[in-house]
């Protein structure tokens, strides 16, 4: 894959919106989900079977990819309707919050270890 | 027997995903810097070329390790819970949590190096690059110690 220039770039196209919101919704999304345990199913692995909702005798449940999925549709959303800002408009969010590209996960994962903090330091 | 295997393989992805990310992220760092140590010469190679591998591989290790963390949850944690490794298992639980939040960043990633110029957002571009690497690095970490239990 080669190196593209400034004068090749395409002027802001539709991943240059898309993929970021993408991205940093998904990231914080995950973590709403995961803190307040929404999850649109629950993946019961003994009997290997989903249910939209807790189920007892049937072995432990895993919240996981439904934590996931919620996020997902989520930052799926967001995307979509980040692809109506004009493109001018686009293109300079994306610059001026590059930041938040790497801070957003960066907190979230600190925030996710402070919640976990009486298993993982106890 | 399948779950050996694909926890083999689950491995061996891993290793090459770190080898790339590895790669990618001292070349960031050390970028266009001459070829006097081994360091420097290890970053001195062109690092947007790992960017596809690194997403095809970042993909491939999650989904088997999404798919052997089932087995992991009935047969695995129980027994490690009943050990008392508490913290163990606190430490695998979190290995989840990065592993999805960096999946989530693996498209702002491959933006960064394949859409935008490299002489643009190398301060975001670096960053996310050494975040993958870090978070990669923890959860294969994680898993090996885990491994090492005899939990999985």
């Amino acid at each position: 894959m080669s190196a593209i220039t400034p004068e090749e770039m395409p002027a802001a196209t539709w991943v240059h919106r898309a993929l970021p919101v993408f991205s940093m919704v998904g990231v914080v999304g995950y973590l709403v989900s995961m803190s307040f345990n929404w999850a649109p199913f629950v993946y019961y692995p003994v009997v290997n079977e989903i249910h939209v909702s807790e189920q007892a005798d049937i072995g432990p449940g895993m919240f996981w990819y439904g934590w996931m999925a919620y996020a997902a549709m989520f930052a799926f959303g967001m995307a979509l309707l980040a692809l109506l800002l004009p493109v001018r408009a686009g293109r300079a969010l994306s610059e001026r919050f590059a930041w938040c590209l790497w801070a957003a996960p960066l907190m979230v994962i600190l925030t996710i270890v402070v919640l976990m903090r009486h298993t993982l330091f106890s | 027997m399948l779950w050996i295997f694909l926890l083999l393989i689950h491995g061996l992805c891993a290793v090459a995903l770190l080898g790339a990310l590895t790669h990618q992220s001292v070349s960031v760092v050390y970028r266009s810097r001459p070829k006097r140590d081994l360091i420097r010469s290890f970053g001195a190679v062109r690092s947007n070329i790992y960017t596809n591998t690194i997403v095809a591989l970042y993909i491939v290790t999650f989904a088997l390790g999404g798919w052997i963390y089932a087995p992991y949850r009935y047969m695995s944690r129980p027994v490690l819970e009943d050990l008392g490794f508490f913290q163990a298992v606190a430490l695998f639980d979190l290995k989840e949590h990065v592993a999805a939040v960096c999946l989530f960043l693996i498209p702002a990633y491959w933006l960064l190096w394949a859409r935008v110029p490299l002489s643009q957002s190398k301060h975001a571009r670096a960053a996310l690059t050494i975040l993958l690497a870090v978070g990669s690095w923890f959860s294969f970490v994680v898993g090996h110690v885990l491994n090492n239990f005899r939990g999985i």
